[in-house]
């Protein structure tokens, strides 16, 4: 057949027939197969790649026999390390058994909880709230004032202190009732 | 007995017959899959794995799991896909379960059988098995500079021979997308030249 050298196939058109020949055009194909300039450009791309074909067929091992799905080991598995299921299985099912049961006793712990009624609760809260505030009664003042407190001792009696400090009369004079007003109201009345 | 499972001779069979009746159970004809196709599958995945004994454990696995799935295939004529698609998939699932053992327990001390240390390489064949270890070598530096999906395609066209629609079949991808890698790992080679030339100078 007759070639025709301006439609040889270029770089691109060479590499597009190494990875598939379908791609090219009719007329290109046609041209290829005809065309031993072509045909050479194309063997010389597609050779290094084949020789590594070929080679790398070479360089593989036969195996060892053909395969038999009958005789097929079972529980063999394909990489020989000591790899078995089983025991894999047996772990994962022990891991799931322990994940279940702290699930378990934690939704009990919340479960206890969430069974007290709301008065027992609130009852909780003031005995707690209560402690607090005698425990403020008790240390009010901060540790370097609290030589200035009064410390009742017992030889100190109420006759004593009223010896020492008299209760007045009539509380509404006292001077906090003068200034409130209270005692001239009480008088009026 | 091989068969030519493009072109039947005269006397023998189209192919997807075989295929047919070993999905309907028929005697032997399983076998003659077997026979056909073990050879192109154990080294489609030597070359992936490069170990005999793993090679020998997946192809086993894959004509399984063809035997059991076979009556699921829909298309006999496109069986060759089907099955390198099986075979791609269990050197996928070989290499993650290889990372999950990594992560979950310390592997034995492996003797590697084609480590040039290894004893093999003091028997007679030894000359033959250093240079087998040392295109294996080569081979993995060539490749290494394409993405995986590029190593995939090109190991799939030009060392198992599969056509761009069974790629793409095997791959589970658009034919274009596999003339895409195939375009683009050829594309990568002849921008390194030095690269297929270190191979050309180890084997001319």
């Amino acid at each position: 057949m007759k070639t025709n050298n301006s439609i040889h196939l270029n770089d691109e058109e060479i590499l597009s027939a190494v990875i598939d020949t379908g791609d090219l055009d009719t007329k290109k194909r046609v041209h290829l197969s005809a065309c031993p300039a072509c045909q050479e450009r194309k063997s010389a791309v597609e050779a290094p790649f084949v020789r590594m074909g070929d080679l790398a067929s070479r360089y593989t091992p036969r195996p060892a026999g053909s395969p038999s799905i009958v005789q097929r080991q079972p529980g063999r598995n394909i990489f020989g390390m000591g790899f078995r299921l089983r025991p894999m299985l047996a772990a994962a099912i022990g891991i799931l058994l322990m994940v279940t049961w702290i699930g378990w006793q934690s939704g009990d712990r919340r479960r206890n909880a969430g069974s007290l009624d709301s008065a027992q609760l609130q009852k909780i809260d003031d005995a707690a709230l209560m402690a607090e505030v005698d425990a403020l009664i008790d240390g009010a003042l901060p540790e370097a004032y609290r030589y200035i407190a009064w410390d009742p001792e017992p030889r100190f009696t109420d006759d004593f202190i009223q010896f020492v400090a008299p209760l007045p009369e009539d509380d509404s004079l006292s001077l906090d009732s003068k200034q409130r007003g209270e005692g001239l109201w009480q008088t009026s009345v | 007995m091989a068969i030519n499972t493009d072109h039947p001779g005269p006397g023998e069979l189209p192919f997807d017959v075989h295929v047919r009746d070993a999905a309907r159970g028929v005697q032997g004809a399983f076998d003659t899959i077997v026979e056909t196709f073990y050879a192109d599958i154990f080294k489609m995945i030597y070359y992936r794995t490069q170990s005999r004994p793993d090679a020998e454990d997946i192809a086993q696995e894959v004509f399984l799991s063809v035997f059991q799935n076979l009556s699921k295939l829909k298309s006999p004529e496109r069986f060759r896909g089907w099955l390198f698609q099986i075979a791609v998939n269990k050197v996928k699932d070989y290499y993650r379960k290889k990372r999950w053992l990594k992560i979950f327990q310390k592997m034995p001390e492996r003797v590697n059988p084609d480590a040039p240390e290894s004893e093999q390489f003091q028997q007679p064949d030894a000359e033959k098995r250093l240079q087998e270890a040392d295109f294996w070598n080569i081979f993995n530096r060539i490749v290494k500079t394409l993405s995986t999906m590029e190593k995939e395609v090109f190991m799939l066209k030009f060392l198992d021979h599969l056509s761009i629609r069974e790629i793409a079949q095997a791959l589970d991808r658009s034919e274009s997308t596999v003339k895409t890698c195939l375009y683009r790992a050829i594309k990568k080679f002849q921008k390194e030249p030095a690269l297929l030339r270190l191979f050309e100078e180890a084997w001319t």
